[in-house]
């Protein structure tokens, strides 16, 4: 009887890890939640999320001279991520002054795990993410839509305010 | 309680470090490996200007002193030592202690006082 009870095992183990194995796909988002740190406030969950998008907006200057054409230097001189948050809760950060400081986290869901623990959703923490309301947008017979848009600093001027974790 | 085995307060490693995985797998592998050296389980990365990927347990915590104090702006905050394959293994470095202005030993800003504490030649 005993190999019954190994095999059963065995199988429970197999499904168990197919279970979370990443599947390096993603679908839906997960917890956004921005807490702002200056002034100090309580953290906001955004819900009603429909996407987020997020952009380093690195920026480069470029150089030419003589006889060029195209430029013959283009070199990376400044990153400012910016991230916007579309919601279907326009409400939602209603209490939150325009120009507030804090820490904005997103998850992105594995397409199979979800946000499951070493299933392969990540989490995107944003640092001294500044907010500013975007647009609010309403439609014909659809959900009104609010874009929440965060720009991110660096207080060294240095480290990426955007960090990435596996859940 | 502290985490016994902590080993260090930051890493830095190449971007594409550990070299044999992609994608999420490689934040999942990085989570396995410098999760118990950071005392955490989850380690935050964040790609460096230069290459380089800085993580550690609190994706607040910057490679470099803020303009919080402009005497240390742009002071590393990390002492770094090379484990050999690429990756540094970062320890806070303490913050000094300020020196008391005009104590014993130091210098007073004055040039006169200074020139007048200098050993003269032999004539």
């Amino acid at each position: 009887m005993w190999w019954i009870w190994a095999a059963l095992a065995a199988l429970l183990r197999f499904v168990f890890t197919l279970q979370l194995t990443p599947t390096n796909r993603f679908i839906n988002n997960g917890l956004v939640t921005f807490t702002p740190t200056i002034p100090t406030g309580t953290m906001v969950t955004i819900k009603g999320v429909q996407s987020v998008s997020m952009n380093p907006q690195v920026k480069t200057i470029q150089g030419a001279g003589d006889a060029d054409f195209y430029p013959s230097l283009s070199v990376a001189v400044e990153g400012e991520p910016t991230i916007t948050v579309n919601t279907i809760n326009d409400a939602v950060l209603n209490a939150v002054a325009p120009g507030t400081v804090g820490t904005l986290a997103w998850t992105q869901n594995d397409a199979r795990n979800g946000a499951t623990t070493a299933g392969g959703a990540l989490i995107y923490t944003i640092t001294n993410a500044v907010y500013t309301p975007g647009d609010t947008v309403q439609g014909h017979r659809v959900f009104g839509t609010f874009a929440a848009t965060f720009t991110a600093y660096a207080t060294d001027g240095i480290t990426n305010p955007v960090a990435v974790a596996a859940a | 309680m502290a985490d016994e085995t902590k080993k260090c307060d930051a890493i830095l490693c190449p971007r594409d470090y550990p070299t044999n995985v992609k994608g999420v797998r490689k934040s999942i592998k990085r989570n396995e490996e410098f999760g118990p050296l950071l005392g955490v389980p989850r380690v935050h990365s964040s790609q460096q200007p230069g290459g380089m990927d800085f993580l550690r347990a609190d994706p607040s915590h910057t490679e470099f002193h803020g303009d919080d104090d402009i005497h240390t702006k742009g002071d590393p905050r990390y002492a770094w030592k090379d484990r050999g394959d690429g990756v540094q293994l970062g320890t806070l470095i303490p913050d000094e202690a300020e020196p008391e202005p005009f104590g014993p030993g130091q210098p007073t800003g004055h040039p006169e006082t200074e020139a007048d504490a200098e050993p003269k030649p032999h004539a």
